[in-house]
């Protein structure tokens, strides 16, 4: 870190003054959990930069690839917890979802849609990064639908069962809803773009050097990852979660 | 035909019935009966193929059927649950919940909270008619037709119609085997097999 960057640091946390004086002000216990809760992010942001900064320096694949299989456990990791199922069940199914899902609508991305000679670290990580956080919060509701649903409309399931139907047949009721679980917030989130919703990417991308026009493609690529690579986790989550008989 | 033979029925802990063996045979209507919590559900599985007998066996024109085999004869039968008031999504598609968009964040970090679920509703009688009907319409070509309680969640007048509907089954040639204590169902059943008598 130079000492520019020491003393830009150091003027950008002059403007916590303000919410701090506000604090200090109106609410002076508030202060405490404030500026631990930022210390900490802070913390969290730092560990994640130097990550990413040593996986940019040696910029191999495979260790990039290993990044993302290292992201995806600790993504499937923290899904399982927030959908409260068994971890020892269902963290290798969310796990490889997370992983195949984004590692395979990733490399698309990378291979045939960004205008890119080859695959780099400085490509490879952010777009993975993408997708990987977008699947992931889908596949929060996608699992968590699933799992409620079969569990709470079982008689369905058996029903379907018992009329002849196959497995699958029996569960594609269950996986339509996840399906329209995590789409209904995506179209949510879309109808609302221009105003709310993806604007940090593309403030993101303005900041990098990107023209805006091109901020407009790569954001287009992004969001049109981000869609298939949660339907393709959710899929992979989904069928693995069958064939290891965690259903029955 | 579907045949029972010698079958030993049990839950984990206890032993639901014993040495039952009897013929449900096609054109007929048979009604295993017996009070609450008798095992006629358990039963009615059990010959489904959802649950192995723990002795004697169970076949289907002469064909064994096992846990493994199971997927194969049913797709010759026609299957009415216990709790079929409950099966709501069998006849109105579920909407997807109404969500807004996420809210604005500086981290990107936080996953969703998991959103809750409203509760299915039941059916109304007349609804869980019009889905055993279907049901059975939709499966003119399989030979049986399991019913677990199906006048359980129907109105007194809605049960002759129920009657009616597995009457027609049986005279069409279908083996057509209930689990029931409606008096009416019961009555009218060509063969009645009392779970009372094959108990500990």
């Amino acid at each position: 870190m130079t000492t520019t960057l020491i003393l830009h640091t150091i003027l950008a946390l002059l403007l916590l003054i303000l919410p701090l004086g506000a604090l200090y002000l109106l609410d002076r216990p508030s202060m405490k959990p404030f500026a631990t809760a930022l210390t900490k992010g802070f913390i969290q942001l730092l560990i994640f930069s130097l990550i990413v900064w040593a996986v940019y320096k040696v910029d191999n694949i495979w260790l990039s690839i290993g990044w993302l299989l290292v992201m995806a456990v600790w993504a499937g990791f923290l899904v399982i917890t927030k959908c409260k199922l068994t971890i020892l069940q269902y963290l290798f199914p969310a796990s490889t979802g997370l992983f195949g899902g984004t590692l395979l609508v990733g490399l698309w991305l990378l291979v045939a849609v960004l205008p890119i000679d080859h695959i780099s670290a400085r490509w490879f990580l952010p777009v993975m990064a993408v997708l990987l956080g977008h699947s992931a919060s889908m596949l929060v509701r996608g699992i968590n639908n699933f799992v409620t649903m079969l569990q709470r409309n079982r008689g369905q399931y058996d029903f379907l069962l018992g009329n002849g139907a196959s497995q699958w047949q029996a569960l594609m009721p269950f996986i339509r809803t996840s399906l329209l679980a995590i789409l209904s917030p995506t179209i949510a989130n879309l109808s609302a773009l221009a105003l709310v919703s993806l604007p940090l990417l593309f403030c993101g991308m303005l900041l990098g050097g990107f023209a805006p026009i091109n901020a407009f493609a790569m954001m287009l690529y992004a969001v049109l990852g981000c869609i298939a690579s949660s339907v393709l986790a959710l899929g992979i989550t989904l069928l693995i979660i069958k064939y290891m008989n965690l259903l029955s | 035909m579907l045949e029972v033979k010698d079958a030993t029925i049990a839950v984990p802990g206890k032993v639901l019935v014993k040495n039952l063996s009897f013929i449900a045979n096609d054109g007929k209507i048979t009604c295993i009966t017996g009070p609450e919590g008798s095992g006629k559900t358990t039963f009615l599985r059990t010959l489904m193929g959802f649950l192995p007998v723990t002795e004697g066996f169970v076949s289907v024109d002469g064909e064994l059927l096992t846990v493994q085999s199971a997927p194969a004869f049913r797709k010759i039968m026609c299957y009415l649950p216990q709790h079929i008031h409950l099966l709501r999504n069998q006849l109105y598609q579920p909407q997807p919940m109404q969500v807004e968009p996420d809210e604005y964040g500086v981290w990107n970090g936080e996953l969703p909270s998991i959103a809750e679920m409203p509760e299915t509703e039941p059916l109304s009688p007349e609804e869980v008619l019009r889905l055993a009907s279907i049901t059975i319409a939709d499966a003119t070509d399989k030979p049986i037709l399991v019913a677990d309680e199906p006048a359980s969640h129907l109105s007194p007048e809605l049960t002759p119609q129920m009657l009616q509907l597995l009457q027609q089954q049986a005279a069409q040639g279908k083996c057509v085997l209930i689990a029931s204590r409606n008096p009416q169902l019961i009555a009218y059943a060509h063969h009645v097999i009392d779970l009372n008598q094959f108990q500990i």
